[in-house]
């Protein structure tokens, strides 16, 4: 039936969004090209059936309703399916703009962070908006607002020094406070600001 | 930047009854002194204060997160909150060179000295998250709304120039933003589409594509009163009981409702919207 | 998306404690950092303190054994570092905070009058500063325990009254608003849309 194609594709998206609410990071599944294409392929389809319905309606001298109520519904599922593919694009891109965020602005592609699974799971096109935005949030942290980290913790502060211990082996950090050595399971009151980052990424663990 | 930590310091020390407030709002910042309040009465406006700055900063913060439309930027004070944030992150720096060069000295006096320096840090890092969280939630607001964003400054139906809705920034930023978004949608979607159906902001079909602010949705207000307590303020009225609030009315339910001055209220958006404009009612 | 999902409509815990740490409270000092004269007119400079959120006046003149008031977030600093005791604040000893108990019990109809902030300074001052409190904090915990439950279960009794026009909700703190928040909203944000659906409908026939 026309329509089935793009309700598997929401059911996709809503996936995509309870994937995300129970995980701390986010993170992409693959991009169901084969799905996309063949909803447009529906929706080609759909375009010469509203053309034929509509000519019919033209030659049809008494009018019948029941060829305007066919172009109408037809009307409507190209509608519903363009809906559909804009939403699971529009939340797979939202998706982005946050991997983008957590991840500094840095290229999330090239820095490993979206691995090669992850960047295998988009598409050719998201791949470059991501660069872009990723880009765009460079940009943004730099000039006026540097000094105020756009892209850092957007957790209050509250303890601006804490006890953290080491998890993982991460080698020297330099911070105004002077060097440290960070060897596993040694502990440390540093600056929260200076290892954000490093909790963030499994290196040490506040306690 | 060209002050002189010596001359701060010694600015700081000449008098210890007036430390502090005044040298920021002195001299340096003078560009951006004045005041984002709409129609300040000139004699009455506080003297400008890092403090008093900072309280502005929140208020602006929590309205923003919970206000269901995109206020208009407080250029001025924000200019001064990222000029205040550069000098004292100098300022530290300097502090803390000093002890570096200190270390051999006295290591007692040392760890004392460090206790101002932490405080200050704390400080700073306060600072440093209320912008940050402001921006970053103003920049998710723009590309929310950025369809309608574009859609009202092209019919020219905005109440606040696009300038002074947002930030330089914000505007390159959503400028920038929905181009890039557009071409995705555009390369993955929108040109496999039949011509009628390829438009981004087609509002005519059975749901509308341009999202707009719901004005009309709840938010919690607290009811602050005017900025100057003394002054009259004609829109406040007293009720039997001696309490002071604002009349206003739910157009749709044709309900008129008093909102006592100190008091905490569940209303719509659009019913509080001037209140809040005028800065006699906060979001909280 | 810029900002993370569980900050798009309300706050978050940490950020309703930050709001209030930058509350006033007073402290009682065990240092002293207002210059003597000599010093004032030395060249020799200690640090100073200078903030850029919070009033550094009283900071720069503190007396060793005198109280004066800082924004709490300072207060909790200089306590964690051994340089002040807070002076707790008058609500929060075990016999008004009884009182409180009683009132909220008399009257099911009302909120006791607490402090804007009362739960999350409690909350605070117990973890960092229970040792400057006038009652063992394990008896204060019990009764800001009860008083927050009491009141809880009157919010979901007058959660019945939830509508489409407007709610009062006076001394309620902050806190307990943000808990509410989503529920809230969610609620009279439906029977809103609910009531103007009921009426447009009713337009639609008035017209026919």
């Amino acid at each position: 039936m026309y329509g089935d194609l793009a309700n598997k594709l929401v059911l996709e998206a809503k996936r995509i969004q309870q994937l995300n609410q129970n995980s701390s990071c986010d993170q992409l599944p693959l991009y169901q090209d084969g799905l996309v294409q063949n909803i447009l392929k529906e929706m080609n389809q759909l375009k010469k059936n509203a053309e034929i319905l509509k000519l019919q309606q033209e030659n049809d001298q008494d009018d019948s309703k029941i060829t305007r109520c066919q172009y109408f519904v037809t009307l409507l599922c190209m509608e519903r399916n363009k809906r559909c593919l804009m939403a699971y694009q529009k939340l797979r891109s939202d998706t982005l703009d946050s991997i983008a965020w957590d991840n500094d602005g840095l290229d999330a592609l090239s820095a490993g962070t979206v691995s090669n699974q992850g960047s295998k799971n988009l598409s050719h096109f998201e791949q470059e908006y991501l660069k872009e935005y990723s880009q765009l949030i460079t940009d943004m942290k730099s000039g006026d607002l540097a000094d105020i980290d756009l892209s850092g913790s957007l957790t209050s502060p509250s303890d601006v020094f804490i006890d953290v211990r080491v998890l993982k082996d991460a080698g020297e950090i330099q911070t105004e406070y002077g060097v440290f050595n960070l060897i596993k399971d040694t502990q440390f009151f540093v600056r929260q600001a200076d290892v954000e980052r490093l909790i963030r990424q499994g290196y040490l663990q506040k306690l | 930047m060209d002050i002189d930590i010596d001359d701060i310091l010694a600015d700081l020390d000449r008098d210890t009854t007036a430390v502090d407030h005044t040298f920021t709002s002195q001299g340096n910042d003078i560009t951006v002194l004045g005041n984002d309040e709409p129609n300040p009465e000139k004699a009455e406006v506080p003297r400008l204060s890092p403090v008093k700055d900072f309280d502005d900063l929140t208020t602006h913060w929590r309205n923003e997160r919970m206000c269901p439309e995109l206020l208009p930027y407080p250029h001025l004070l924000m200019a001064r909150m990222l000029r205040r944030v550069q000098e004292q992150m100098e300022h530290i720096e300097c502090l803390s060179m000093g002890f570096l060069d200190d270390e051999s000295n006295n290591s007692a006096q040392n760890i004392a000295n460090k206790l101002p320096l932490l405080c200050m840090e704390a400080d700073l890092e306060r600072l440093k998250f209320v912008l940050r969280s402001y921006i970053r939630c103003r920049l998710f607001k723009i590309d929310k709304q950025s369809l309608y964003l574009i859609q009202i400054s092209q019919t020219g139906d905005l109440t606040v120039p696009l300038e002074e809705l947002l930030s330089k920034q914000e505007i390159e930023y959503h400028q920038r933003h929905s181009a890039i978004l557009l071409k995705l949608l555009n390369s993955a979607i929108l040109r496999h589409m039949p011509p009628e159906l390829q438009a981004i902001d087609d509002n005519d079909g059975s749901v509308k594509m341009v999202e707009e602010p719901e004005l009309d949705s709840f938010v919690f207000i607290y009811v602050k009163g005017p900025d100057y307590p003394h002054k009259q303020d004609p829109m406040l009225e007293v009720n039997e009981e001696g309490q002071r609030y604002y009349p206003v009315t739910i157009q749709e339910l044709k309900e008129e409702v008093e909102l006592t001055i100190g008091g905490i209220y569940v209303m719509r958006y659009s019913v509080i919207r001037d209140l809040l404009k005028d800065r006699k009612v906060i979001l909280i | 998306m810029s900002l993370p999902p569980n900050l798009q409509q309300s706050f978050s815990p940490e950020e309703i404690q930050f709001i209030v740490e930058n509350e006033p409270i007073k402290i009682f000092s065990r240092i002293t950092t207002r210059p003597s004269v000599r010093q004032r007119n030395s060249s020799q400079n200690s640090a100073r303190w200078k903030l850029v959120t919070a009033d550094d006046e009283p900071l720069n003149n503190l007396v060793a054994m005198q109280t004066t008031e800082v924004a709490l977030w300072v207060a909790l600093l200089l306590k964690q570092q051994g340089k002040c005791s807070i002076v707790a604040p008058s609500w929060l000893t075990a016999r008004q905070l009884q009182k409180y108990t009683d009132y909220e019990r008399k009257h099911p109809e009302r909120f006791s009058d607490l402090p804007w902030n009362w739960l999350v300074v409690a909350q605070l001052l117990f973890i960092k500063a229970a040792d400057d409190l006038h009652d063992p904090v394990h008896v204060l915990r019990g009764i800001v325990q009860d008083l927050r439950e009491i009141r809880l279960s009157k919010i979901s009794q007058g959660l019945k009254q939830l509508n489409e026009s407007h709610l009062q909700l006076d001394n309620l703190s902050l806190l307990e608003i943000n808990e509410l928040r989503p529920f809230i909203l969610g609620v009279m944000n439906k029977l809103k849309q609910v009531h103007s659906s009921l009426t447009t409908d009713q337009d639609d026939e008035d017209v026919f």
